[in-house]
C-alpha cells in the first residue's frame, strides 16, 4: 500500500510500453513540495497519445485483476487517477518539464512546482486555493506567469484567479 | 505564442474527474474508524518518504 510500491509499478508500466512517460501531480506533489496534507488518491499525468492507448491502460490492469472503481485504478490499494496528455497541451508541458526525483533509490517524476500551481489554478476548488497560497513562495513567479499566459483562455481566467490569490496574500 | 484554450477544451473531462473524486471523498468520510486510522498512518508514512526524496534533475 506504500507510495514507493506504486511508483515501482508506474516505472514498470513505462518499461513495458503501456505508457510512454508520466509525472506525479495533485496532492502528493503538494506534499512533495510543501506540506503534509490529506489526500486519498494519486494523480498521475501520463503520455498516452490516443484514447485507444488510454483504454489499453485500463485493460492492462483489468487483465491483472486490479480493482477499478469509476475512473480510479487501485494499485497496491491506492486509488490512482491517470490524466492522459492528449486531453491537454498543459499535461504535455507538465510531463515534459517535470523534475526527476530520487525516492529512496527509486527514480520517479514530479511535475515542477510552477506546473503544479497552474494545474491547481485550473481546478481551483477551495482546498486548491489553500494549496496554491502555500506553494506561491516556492515558485519562480516569472516562469509561472509565462505559463499562465501560455495556457490561459481568452477571458484570462487563470490570470484573474492568480491575481485574486496574490491580492489575498 | 498561440493561446491554448485549456479551460474550455477540458471542462467535461474535469467535471467527470471531480465527480469521481467527490464520490471517493464521501466514501472515505463514512468509512470505519479503524480504516480512517490506517489511512492516516499511510499518509504519515508517505509524507515521511517524500521528505527524504530529492530532486535529481530539473529542466532549466
Amino acid at each position: 500500500m506504500a507510495l514507493k510500491e506504486v511508483i515501482i509499478c508506474l516505472n514498470r508500466l513505462k518499461t513495458e510500453g503501456i505508457i510512454q512517460d508520466y509525472a506525479i501531480g495533485g496532492g502528493y506533489a503538494v506534499m512533495f513540495y510543501d506540506i503534509p496534507m490529506t489526500t486519498y488518491d494519486l494523480d498521475v499525468l501520463v503520455v498516452l497519445p490516443t484514447e485507444d492507448d488510454y483504454h489499453a491502460l485500463y485493460e492492462y490492469f483489468r487483465n491483472k485483476g486490479a480493482k477499478i472503481e469509476n475512473v480510479y485504478i487501485f494499485i497496491e490499494e491506492m486509488p490512482v487517477q491517470f490524466f492522459p496528455n492528449y486531453i491537454s497541451p498543459l499535461f504535455d508541458s507538465a510531463i515534459e518539464e517535470s523534475n526527476v526525483v530520487d525516492l529512496e533509490g527509486v527514480s520517479c517524476k514530479f511535475v515542477r512546482v510552477e506546473h503544479l500551481v497552474l494545474l491547481l489554478l485550473t481546478s481551483f476548488r477551495p482546498k486548491d486555493k489553500i494549496r496554491i497560497e502555500s506553494l506561491l513562495n516556492k515558485v519562480n513567479k516569472g516562469l509561472l506567469e509565462r505559463l499562465i499566459k501560455r495556457f490561459d483562455d481568452e477571458k484570462h481566467t487563470l490570470y484573474e484567479r492568480y491575481q485574486s490569490l496574490l491580492a489575498g496574500t | 505564442m498561440k493561446s491554448i484554450h485549456y479551460m474550455k477544451d477540458t471542462k467535461a473531462f474535469w467535471q467527470e474527474r471531480n465527480k469521481a473524486r467527490e464520490v471517493l471523498d464521501q466514501k472515505r468520510q463514512t468509512t470505519s474508524y479503524t480504516e480512517k486510522t490506517q489511512i492516516a498512518e499511510k499518509l504519515r508514512s508517505d509524507a515521511n518518504l517524500l521528505k527524504r526524496a530529492r530532486i535529481l534533475s530539473s529542466k532549466p
